[in-house]
Formats: structure tokens, C-alpha cells, sequence
């Protein structure tokens, strides 16, 4: 057995487990790490940022993106606080990202002495922001401890997690038996049963409909075989963009998807909350709505989900890929002879898009935008007009590209979350698009892409308010506008302030030009939009409830 | 009684406690409570560009004045974002409000992933807060109100979160808004404790005075007490300006450590004790009495036991206890020349810190004395914690043991908005600056005309000189590219400038206090010297 450190255990363990890049910022109860850090620095790259808000939206970048964990470590007290926003955005997100705080000498703890950077309890709000988080005692439990992280990150429903490290553990020598690595865990297949009655129930379907949503990424073959033999259109969230590609006939965006919620006769949910048409929204907004004549079977991998607003009528707890495996041989043996509905849905996929397409500005930005990004770039979205828009018109073609903050929807993550997307995908174009509100978030971040020499494209639609919220005051509190006007820097001015590229552009065609020029630099861009208000998208995500119908079906 | 939404009853509450300011970003959550401020001309908002600005700006606000800074933001990511700020008035004592969105009551807790929504919401506030509470009605609305001011009022001063779902702020009900309760008394202190304490300090051949941030509204108190002891009077960062440090009787922390060893009784007001205790390792001596005057009960003897511990109230204590050191007290010669002598000693060592020490004396003969002075988590802040002079109370704003990388920018904008009369300076490294680099663009909207100024060494300087000195130069995660800070400025609308020597700061400055924008002194800076900070 080595003697080494707390530190050393820590990131040998990591870099064990595959761990290739790390984002965080230092400090003083982080300098054993930081030590050990630089002995790897050849096999481990360190991302520094300008905050941690910004390493904690990188790692989650880098996780959506790729499916792999990503770590960062941050000081603790106000450092960890810093990225807990991030974290939230994670957890809504199922990304598998690791947190690694810091923590006060360990004898202390808990005695509100109040030293440099302590909180009470500070695991207390760790836990509170991931599904598993431990503090390490002893250099000798990093092995099963990390171990024991690493399970959380690969098994059931995949969130953040964390680790607590206090600063004298770190730097505590003690002979240290790094185990192998436990890499692959068997994930949870089906009950056999619950396939086969699902089978019957969607094999004897007059109008299969299949919801997917986070949970679908890597099923993406079991799920086109499944929908194409049931010709069951597959309506995605936006987490599940791209597990089959938006050319596909059976490809549906959620829009569409409401269009033919009304005369399904058997729904299939796999890995999704199915808010909209189970719960509704929190503005009142009711949900799709369900009836006697629809049957509901939902496929997860977290047992909460299955039956957390309605139970439905075949539950089936398992892994995707592993439970629509089943279901491809299992159906079959059910299933009616059924003609295509490719021209059906050609039609109605037609028809949405054309509704869709009338909202102007959004819609021309994001063809121009989808125009230039190659099929394989990656979109980051933001809490912006376009951003909200391109949930439901932005075509993606492959698994992972289309980054969203899910049900967080966090203003500010977008700028950030793309940097660690790029740098996860070096040699893939990404593009972040964010309004004024958001990209302030982080625009120091802007410093970190120049230093790290991320060629991210970032394009900045700037219409000087927190558009949105302005939107609904005016509209809903009968123009009362407040706390919504913005003062803005000039952003080409901003960009090269930093040594990055700015670039202004005012129509869809010049930002075309723009983003390519911006894909073929070695450093970061920045392009400013300027935009005015526009049209309120959103009675394409909050429609009226269409069940129950007022009339049966014979 | 009159109907009204939850809203409507919150803000109409906090009027009554002549909240004036708000500081906070809209959202979903808050709409109804927007609208509710719409129709309030006598309270101005402030809206920032990332909850943590409008954290640090009500800090600020209240870190300067001792009134209530409140602080308004979305549930989820909006309240988390503004967490580091609420640490740092948690650390401070600082009586921070803060009005948090929840998800639709009904939804609580269920799980199903609304927008803004995390699991415990309140739960983990209960790290950053010494009370927290949801409303659950309109009508409940004024009594939490008047509850949260009551938390902000009494004991240890800290912040309090009280969460309101967005339904109940939109819901019409019944409410009646109470008058203000009278302020509760802050206690004295027991009578005969006070007795012993005058006696033992009154007997004490060289006693002592240690104030923390607990003294900061009592300096009247103290300056009486130690003038008829003749006592040195050495302040902790919390402390700064409790005492002037145009009076003999202020002592620095390199002279107070020499009359440290000859104290035969220290009294300790307000505060943890972790400068002398923990970190300088001040030696104990038998026979030394100590007294503590601490409102907080769990702090009175934590890390220092005190012979005769009085939780109380610091200025009524000290009142009292004046009026019996009268009676106890050894007829005192005046220790002025003495004293002084020790401070001239001592600024022979601050002049030796270069250029650190010029750039100090600059930026103190410009602030003028009732000049506001932030520091931050850099050089030339830590070296500010012995070294800059300080005149009156709160108007030295630190962020305390929670050493908050950032807090400073946004910070001053709130000293600046709490005290538009008063000339204010914030000082930061480039790595600081950054954190909140976003709000000039606030400063701008809301003509926020503070001065700040970036001594930019293009690192974490402060991680960098522990990795050259302890870790064999063996630099990691330390190197920054850093903007242009002038045309930074410059691109918001605001006035950059470029100073590289005192004098030329000296310029900057005045330009600065002479500007109807806010402005950005860029100062560049090589690798720091040793602080000479004990």
C-alpha cells in the first residue's frame, strides 16, 4: 500500500474511473488537491473559472452532452453555494454530475467557531441538491467512498452527487489501497409480466402514442423499432431531442404531439414525468387531461415516478434500452397489421410547423441558426424567446445535442453549460444562444474562453429586458412594467474588452455569416442580436386540456 | 380589515417598518408581487442582473447602516443564487429580509419538477439564516412579517427567509395589517455581573479592550469606557471603526499584541475572539481576568472562558458598566503619549509594505472620513484589515470569517445606495471583480455612482503565493486572462480609467467622485510582498 494523501487518494481514485478533465476554482482548503492535481495535470485537464457558478454549469454541460460524469470542486461555504444553482439544474436534468466541496478542518465541524468559509451543516444542503452525498473521514475511505459515488452516478435515476472533503483530510498521509473500479452495473430489466400486458395493450391499439423524455437516451434503436412496428407517433421532450431524429415521420415535437393526445387509445411513457399531461403547470394551466378510453403505461427507471400523480394502468420499473428490448420481441405476438402513417404524419408534422413558423422574429433566427449548425453540433438553449421557441421548431437530429436547464429553467446556465459542452466535444460546433438577462449571468466566464481557448459561438439576442417577464406585464397586469428594463453593455465591446471576438449582426442572414465565421475561430464569439418584443409563443406549451372527451369512442 | 392579496399583505407589512428599498429580479413566482410594488412609490427597487447582486446589495445596505436590507427573489435557482450572499450576512450579523417565491402551494413537496422547483426549499435556507418560514395564507402574511422583524431585531443579528407560494401572493383575502409592534428590548445585561466587571476593570492596572462587530452600534460606549480606563482598544475586522483610528487609544493589531502581554484584565465586547485566540495564538496569561459582553449565550464562551460573561445588549451594557467603573476606578494618568508613540512605532512596518501602503494612504486621504470603504478577498484588502485607518462605525464592510471571494463590487453598490451622500470606495482583485462583474451594468440603470478599483495581478494571488511558498512554486489553476477592465467599462457606459502609481490613482479617484457615472480604476499590480498583517 502507497502512503499518500487525502488529496492524492482522491484524484488517483478519480482519474481510476476515467475522470479526464475537472472543473473548479482553488483555495485554501482545496490545496492539498490542487497538489495532487498538478502531479496528474498531464492525464487530468483543470478548468479554472471566474466563479463557481461557472464550473458546476461546465460540468453539467460536459455530463448532458456526453452521459459521462463530470466532477468539479469548489471551496466551501460561499464557493459551494455558488454552484448550487447549477446543482439544481443537474438534478432537474439527471445529469451525472460530482461535486467535490471542501469542508473545514474536520475537528471543528459543527462548533460554529467560525472559521474562513464555514456554514452550518453545509452536507445538509449538498444532500438537499443531490440524491447521495458523503463527507470522507479519512484518506483510507476514499476508495469506498468515491466507489459508492460512482454507483450513484451509473445506477437508477442518474443525478448529481457529492462528495465533502474537510481541508486537513486532504492533506493527510495514510496508506491508501486504491481498489479497481466498478464500471458496469447491470441495469434493472422488466417484470416479464408487466411486458406482456403492455404488449397486448399496445400490440391491440387502435392509436399508440409514445411520450419519451430524459430517461430515453441510450434506447434510441429499441425505441425507432418499437415505435415503426406499432407506427406509434413518438412525441419527445426536450430532454429526449434527437433519440430519433426529427426527419423521421414518426419524430414528434410536443405541439404535434398534444394534436394527437386526444384520440390516443394507449400511451406509452418511457423515462418521462409527463407533466404537461398528467399534472399541468403551476399557472393553472391543467394538464392534457386523461379518460376511461385511454390507457396509460409508463416505463422508469425511479419507482417514485411511475405512480407519482396517477397510477397508471401497467407500471413497468425498468431501463429503458432493457424494457423496450423486451417489448420489440414481446409485441409482436399482439400487434395488429397496421398500414404506415408515414403521409399522416408527414401532413400533420407539416401543419404544426407551418402554425409554428408564423411566429416571427424567432422562427427565421432559428431556421438561419439550424441552417448553419451542422447535424452533429450541439444547441444550448437559454431562458430567451428563441431559447423558449426552439423547444418546440428546433429539428435535432442526433441524441444529446439539444442542452436544456429542464424543469429548472435556470436564466443564466446557458453560456456556461456550452463552454463545458464544447469542451467535452472538442471537435463538434456548439452554439449557445441566450438573451441580455441570461448571458449576464455569466458573462465573466467570457475570460475563461479566452484563457482555455474554447471556441464556443454564443449569440446574444438583445432586446434590453427580462423580455419575458416584461412580456407579462404588459399583457397580464395591463402594462404595469417594472424591474424588467435593462441597461446593457455594448456586447462587441464587451467581447473584445476580453480579447474574444464580437460581432454584430441584425438579420438571420447576416448572423448565418456570423456563426460560421464563428465556428472557424481558435477562441470564443460573441454575436449581438439586437431584437424587439416578441410574439408570445407560449400557447404552444400551455394548451387547454383535451380529455376527458365529451363523447365516447366506439 | 381589508382585502388584499398575500402580496399586497406582505409589502404592505414591511412599510410599516419603513423598508424603502428592495432589492431583486422578477420572475414567474413574483409577478403578482411585482405588481403589488407597482403601486408603492415610497419603496424603490432595484432590480440586478443575477440574485447574488441583489443578496450582496441588501447586505450592503444594511452591512452600512444597521437597518433591514431586503432582498427579493424566485424560488430554486433565483434563492440558491443569492446563498454565498446570505452566508456573508450570516457571518456578519447582518439583518438581511429576504422575500422568496415558492412553487403553487398545492404542489409542494409532490416532486413533479415545476419550474424553480428543489426539493426542501427552507431546509437548506436553515444554513444561511437564523429563521426561516413559509406564509401560508394572505392573512398570515403580517404576523410572519412582523415575526421576521422581531428575528432581525433581537439576539445575534442574522438574516431570516420568509418564503410565500405563488398562488397565495396572487389570492384575495381579508387581511388586517397590524401596526408595528414596539421594538423589543434589548437586554441589559445582570446587574451584579455588571458590578463585577466594573470592579475587575476598574482595579486592573493596564486593562484592555477587544470589540468585535457586536460593538459596531455602540462606539460611543466604548470610547467612554476605554478613555476613563486609559485602555488600548484593538478592534477585529468585524470591529474596524468601532473606535477612530484617530484616537490614541486605537490600537492596531501589531501594537495591541505587545500591550496584550502586559493586560492584567480584557474586556471583550462583541466578539468570537478567533483573531487573538485561534489564528494569532496570543499567549494566555495566569492571573488575567477576561470579561465578555456578547448577546449571543453560545458565544460568550466558546473559545475564550470569561471570568464574569454578561449577555447583553453591547451599548446598554457598557452604559451601565461606565457609570460603575466611576466608582471602582484607579485615578489613570493619560497614556496618550504612550500610545501614540507605540502607533508611530508601528507605521514604520506599513510603510515598509510597498506599494501597498501608498495606495492605502491615497485611497484614505480621498475617501475623507466618513468615506464608506469595501474591501474584498485581495492584497490589498487583507492588507486594509490592519493597515487602513478607520473613522467611524460601518464604514469599514467586510465579509467577516465567511471570506467571501466576490462579495465586494456588488456589496458597495448597496453601501452606495443606502448612503447616496456619502463617497464610497470598493476595492478588488481582478479575480474578485469578476464574480460579479455583471452588476455595472445595474449601476448604470439605477446611477449607482461608485467608485471601484481592481488591482489586477492577473491571478488568484492569493492561491498563488500558497502554491509558490508552500507547495514548491508548483502553480496550478492560478493564472487568469482578465479583460481590458478600462474598455470593460467602457462598453457598459461607464468611466474606465488606468492608474499605475498612487499619485495617478490619486486623480483617478477624484475624477471618479466627480462623475455622474459609476467608474472602474484599473490599477495593475506585480506578485504582492509579505502583508506584515502580525
Amino acid at each position: 500500500m502507497d502512503q499518500m494523501t487525502g488529496g492524492q487518494a482522491l484524484v488517483r481514485t478519480l482519474k481510476q474511473y476515467g475522470i479526464d478533465m475537472i472543473f473548479g476554482l482553488p483555495g485554501v482548503q482545496l490545496d492539498h488537491l490542487f497538489s495532487a492535481l498538478y502531479d496528474e495535470r498531464e492525464s487530468i485537464r483543470f478548468i479554472h473559472t471566474r466563479h463557481e457558478q461557472a464550473s458546476a454549469y461546465m460540468a453539467f454541460g460536459f455530463a448532458q452532452s456526453t452521459g459521462r460524469v463530470s466532477p468539479f470542486a469548489v471551496v466551501p461555504g460561499p464557493g459551494f453555494l455558488n454552484t448550487t444553482a447549477a446543482l439544481s439544474t443537474a438534478y432537474a436534468c439527471n445529469a451525472p454530475v460530482l461535486c467535490i466541496s471542501g469542508e473545514i478542518h474536520a475537528s471543528y465541524i459543527g462548533k460554529g467557531i467560525g472559521f474562513l468559509h464555514e456554514i452550518p451543516d453545509q452536507l445538509a444542503v449538498i444532500r438537499g441538491l443531490t440524491k447521495w452525498a458523503e463527507r470522507i473521514n479519512h484518506p483510507t475511505e476514499v476508495p469506498g467512498v468515491v466507489g459508492e459515488a460512482f454507483k450513484h452516478l451509473s445506477t437508477g435515476r442518474i443525478r448529481p452527487v457529492g462528495l465533502e472533503v474537510p481541508m486537513n483530510i486532504l492533506g493527510m498521509k495514510a496508506p491508501v489501497e486504491l481498489a479497481d473500479p466498478v464500471k458496469d452495473y447491470e441495469p434493472p430489466g422488466p417484470d416479464p409480466d408487466l411486458i406482456d400486458q403492455a404488449a397486448q395493450l399496445l400490440g391491440r391499439a387502435k392509436n399508440p402514442l409514445i411520450m419519451v423524455g430524459g430517461g430515453i437516451v441510450g434506447a434510441e434503436a429499441e425505441l425507432l423499432e418499437l415505435a415503426e412496428m406499432l407506427q406509434a407517433p413518438v412525441v419527445m421532450s426536450t430532454q429526449a431531442f434527437g433519440c430519433i431524429s426529427s426527419r423521421h415521420y414518426l419524430a414528434l415535437n410536443m405541439p404535434a404531439g398534444y394534436r394527437l393526445w386526444g384520440d390516443a387509445d394507449v400511451v406509452l411513457g418511457v423515462g418521462t414525468r409527463m407533466r404537461s399531461q398528467l399534472a399541468g403547470d403551476q399557472t393553472r394551466v391543467p394538464p392534457w387531461g386523461v379518460d376511461e378510453f385511454l390507457k396509460i403505461i409508463r416505463m422508469d427507471i425511479d419507482p417514485e415516478e411511475i405512480n407519482r400523480v396517477m397510477r397508471p394502468d401497467v407500471g413497468i420499473l425498468s431501463d429503458a434500452r432493457m424494457g423496450l428490448g423486451a417489448l420489440v420481441e414481446r409485441v409482436p405476438t399482439h400487434n395488429t397489421r397496421r398500414a404506415s402513417r408515414e403521409e399522416e404524419l408527414k401532413t400533420l408534422k407539416a401543419t404544426v410547423d407551418a402554425e409554428i413558423g408564423k411566429l416571427e422574429p424567432q422562427m427565421s433566427y432559428v431556421r438561419a441558426i439550424r441552417e448553419v449548425l451542422p447535424e452533429d453540433g450541439f444547441f444550448v438553449e437559454e431562458i430567451t424567446q428563441i431559447g423558449h421557441v426552439a423547444r418546440f421548431a428546433f429539428p435535432i437530429y442526433k441524441p444529446r445535442t439539444y442542452i436544456t436547464s429542464g424543469y429548472q429553467g435556470t436564466l443564466g446556465f446557458g453560456f456556461p453549460t456550452a463552454l463545458g459542452v464544447k469542451l467535452a466535444n472538442p471537435d463538434k460546433p456548439v452554439l449557445a444562444v441566450c438573451g441580455d438577462g441570461g448571458f449576464m449571468y455569466n458573462v465573466q466566464e467570457l475570460a475563461t474562453a479566452v484563457l482555455h481557448r474554447i471556441p464556443l459561438v454564443t449569440v446574444v439576442f438583445n432586446d434590453n429586458a427580462f423580455g419575458n417577464v416584461k412580456r407579462t406585464q404588459i399583457n397580464v397586469y395591463e402594462g404595469k412594467v417594472m424591474a424588467s428594463d435593462l441597461h446593457n453593455p455594448d456586447f462587441v465591446r464587451l467581447a473584445e474588452s476580453f480579447g474574444a471576438a464580437g460581432t454584430l449582426a441584425k438579420t438571420p442572414a447576416e448572423l448565418k455569416t456570423a456563426i460560421l465565421k464563428g465556428f472557424e475561430e481558435k477562441g470564443p464569439t460573441l454575436i449581438e442580436v439586437p431584437v424587439g418584443e416578441m410574439p408570445n409563443p407560449w400557447h404552444f406549451a400551455m394548451a387547454p386540456p383535451v380529455r376527458p372527451k365529451r363523447t365516447s369512442q366506439s | 380589515m381589508t382585502e388584499m392579496t398575500g402580496a399586497q399583505a406582505i409589502i404592505k407589512t414591511l412599510k410599516k417598518y419603513g423598508i424603502d428599498t428592495i432589492f431583486g429580479l422578477p420572475g414567474v413566482q413574483l409577478d403578482n408581487i411585482f405588481d403589488a410594488l407597482y403601486y408603492e412609490d415610497s419603496i424603490r427597487i432595484i432590480h440586478t442582473r443575477h440574485e447574488q447582486g441583489a443578496g450582496y446589495m441588501a447586505f450592503g445596505y444594511a452591512a452600512s447602516t444597521g437597518k433591514t436590507g431586503v432582498c427579493l427573489v424566485v424560488p430554486g435557482p433565483g434563492l440558491l443564487n443569492a446563498s454565498a450572499a446570505l452566508s456573508t450576512a450570516y457571518a456578519c450579523n447582518t439583518p438581511v429580509l429576504v422575500l422568496a417565491g415558492q412553487i403553487r402551494s398545492d404542489m409542494i413537496d409532490k416532486g413533479i419538477g415545476l419550474l424553480h422547483e428543489v426539493p426542501n426549499q427552507l431546509g437548506m435556507m436553515e444554513s444561511v439564516a437564523k429563521w426561516t418560514a413559509s406564509a401560508p395564507s394572505p392573512a398570515d402574511a403580517p404576523a410572519l412579517v412582523h415575526e421576521a422583524f422581531k428575528q432581525l431585531q433581537t439576539g445575534r443579528r442574522r438574516p431570516v427567509v420568509l418564503e410565500m407560494a405563488m398562488d397565495i401572493m396572487g389570492q384575495k383575502s381579508e387581511v388586517k395589517i397590524a401596526e408595528r409592534p414596539h421594538e423589543p428590548e434589548r437586554p441589559e445585561g445582570d446587574p451584579d455581573l455588571i458590578e463585577k466587571a466594573a470592579k475587575i476593570l476598574g482595579n486592573a492596572k493596564n486593562p484592555m479592550i477587544y470589540v468585535g462587530g457586536g460593538a459596531q452600534d455602540a462606539a460611543t460606549e466604548v470610547r467612554e469606557l476605554a478613555e476613563s480606563l486609559q485602555a488600548p482598544v484593538n478592534a477585529s475586522i468585524s470591529g474596524r471603526g468601532v473606535i477612530s483610528d484617530r484616537s490614541y487609544l486605537a490600537q492596531n493589531r501589531i501594537t495591541a499584541r505587545e500591550l496584550w502581554d502586559e493586560a492584567d484584565a480584557v474586556l471583550v465586547v462583541g466578539s468570537r475572539m478567533t483573531g487573538p485566540v485561534l489564528m494569532s495564538n496570543w499567549p494566555m496569561k495566569d492571573g488575567r481576568k477576561i470579561v465578555r459582553i456578547d448577546i449571543d449565550p453560545e458565544q460568550i464562551d466558546r473559545l475564550l472562558k470569561p471570568d464574569v460573561g454578561i449577555i447583553a445588549d453591547a451599548g446598554k451594557c457598557l452604559n451601565e458598566m461606565i457609570r460603575r467603573v466611576e466608582k471602582h476606578n484607579k485615578p489613570r494618568q493619560s497614556r496618550e503619549e504612550e500610545l501614540l508613540t507605540a502607533k508611530e512605532k508601528s507605521l514604520k512596518t506599513f510603510y515598509e509594505v510597498q506599494p501597498l501602503a501608498s495606495y492605502t494612504e491615497v485611497i484614505r486621504q480621498e475617501l475623507g472620513d466618513d468615506g464608506i470603504f469595501v474591501p474584498e478577498m485581495t492584497q490589498m484588502g487583507y492588507f486594509s484589515w490592519v493597515w487602513f485607518p478607520v473613522y467611524h462605525p460601518r464604514t469599514y464592510i467586510s465579509c467577516s470569517y465567511q471570506g467571501t471571494l466576490g462579495y465586494g463590487f456588488a456589496t458597495a453598490l448597496g453601501v452606495k445606495v443606502a448612503n447616496p451622500d456619502k463617497q464610497v470606495i470598493s476595492i478588488n482583485g481582478d479575480g474578485g471583480f469578476l464574480f460579479t462583474g455583471q452588476e455595472l451594468a445595474t449601476a448604470m440603470l439605477h446611477k449607482i455612482n461608485l467608485v471601484a478599483i481592481i488591482f489586477r495581478d492577473n491571478a488568484y494571488g492569493n492561491v498563488r503565493k500558497i502554491q509558490d511558498q508552500s507547495y514548491g512554486g508548483r502553480n496550478i489553476a492560478v493564472e487568469l486572462h482578465n479583460p481590458d477592465f478600462v474598455k470593460y467599462a467602457e462598453a457598459f457606459g461607464a468611466a474606465g480609467m488606468r492608474a499605475e502609481s498612487p499619485e495617478s490613482l490619486r486623480d483617478a479617484i477624484r475624477r471618479g467622485f466627480a462623475n455622474d457615472v459609476p467608474t472602474l480604476i484599473e490599477v495593475p499590480m506585480g506578485k504582492a510582498p509579505d502583508l506584515r498583517l502580525s
